[in-house]
């Protein structure tokens, strides 16, 4: 018998294969302008992958992302875009430096947004990257690769909505390192 | 509770060397598995693979074939080459680079296709993501990662997606 098992799984079954993606936090927010999520990111996992679902908002707004540590976000001008967006026929690219990462994604008011986004070494005193593809409700598709390059390592990060509120369920996964 | 996705393997790369081998590594249990790197180097450069069957790189000609964009500022370029190996991710001197993978049918005796997200240097971020093949419908149980200007550092991880 073949057993697949997370954490609190059956290590000693004929054969135990632990699981590879593990759930950190799952947060259901509900009308709020700015979601914080600590102490998710350790030593323990080198990558992570968030998880948006569901979200609806009030009024068509871009999301912002910040690293955070001890539960102050870090606000400094390090924030790196690069980006290329897709609609119909046409592409373009962009980039940009600023105190957060902007557009981390685009969300729609009255339909249920998602996105999800894989985050390189945030606990790490080095570089944090990550990678997100946005598709846009109205048929665009933008993708946008991100960096953060202050060597500090982080315990979390904020989702910022801005002069938006949003209602949704977000999930953080570590990535197991072996 | 199941999990979809399982660990299996890892390799990392020290300063100075210039290929990570992987074998043993596809096998009948899952179709498509997911490989997540980040590296650091001295050298701007593109990493190449190969896919390997009992320890012996395949090198066919023009079987491996890469579609590619590059996204850099405002400017958005693609390429398309057939070549003996695969342009697998590319890595700059300016920090740290990283990609993800999503390969299917590597041991499946089918041709072996991926798609890879790259971001190269973390201050002057370049996208690069590569649609790719092998023309093959030949059964593969590794891969090797190598570089011809040398000297990467960082690791590789593999995971199988389950099938059921």
């Amino acid at each position: 018998m073949k057993l697949l098992q997370g954490f609190g799984g059956f290590a000693g079954q004929a054969e135990f294969i632990p699981n590879a993606m593990v759930l950190l936090n799952e947060t259901d927010v509900t009308s709020a302008s700015t979601i914080s999520f600590d102490n998710v990111f350790s030593s323990t996992y080198d990558n992570y992958l968030v998880v948006a679902s569901g979200v609806a908002v009030t009024q068509a707004n871009s999301i912002l992302i910040r690293m955070r540590l001890a539960g102050a976000d870090n606000t400094s001008t390090q924030y790196i875009r690069q980006s290329i967006d897709q609609s119909g026929a046409v592409t373009s690219s962009r980039g940009s430096l600023t105190t957060s990462w902007t557009n981390a994604a685009f969300w729609e008011a009255s339909l249920r947004n998602a996105f999800s986004i894989t985050i390189f070494d945030p606990a790490k005193a080095s570089t944090t990257s990550a990678m997100t593809r946005n598709p846009y409700p109205n048929q665009n598709m933008v993708q946008y690769y991100l960096s953060h390059y202050v060597g500090v390592a982080y315990d979390g990060f904020t989702v910022i909505a801005g002069t938006t509120s949003l209602t949704g369920n977000f999930k953080v996964y570590g990535l197991v390192n072996s | 509770m199941s999990t979809g996705l399982v660990y299996l393997t890892s390799g990392s790369l020290a300063a100075n060397a210039s290929q990570l081998v992987f074998d043993n590594v596809f096998s009948a249990t899952y179709q498509s598995y997911l490989i997540m790197g980040r590296f650091t180097t001295t050298v701007n450069q593109g990493v190449l693979a190969r896919l390997r069957s009992g320890g012996v790189d395949n090198t066919t000609a023009s079987s491996y074939r890469n579609q590619y964009y590059i996204g850099n500022g405002t400017t958005v370029a693609a390429q398309r080459v057939e070549s003996d190996r695969w342009d697998f991710f590319s890595v700059n001197t300016a920090g740290a680079n990283g990609f993800r993978t999503v390969i299917t049918n590597p041991f499946t005796a089918k041709p072996t296709f991926f798609y890879t997200e790259n971001q190269r240097s973390d201050s002057n971020i370049y996208i690069i993501d590569y649609g790719s093949n092998h023309s093959a419908s030949t059964s593969f149980d590794g891969i090797k990662f190598y570089t011809v200007g040398n000297d990467l550092t960082g690791t590789i991880r593999i995971y199988g997606f389950r099938n059921s």
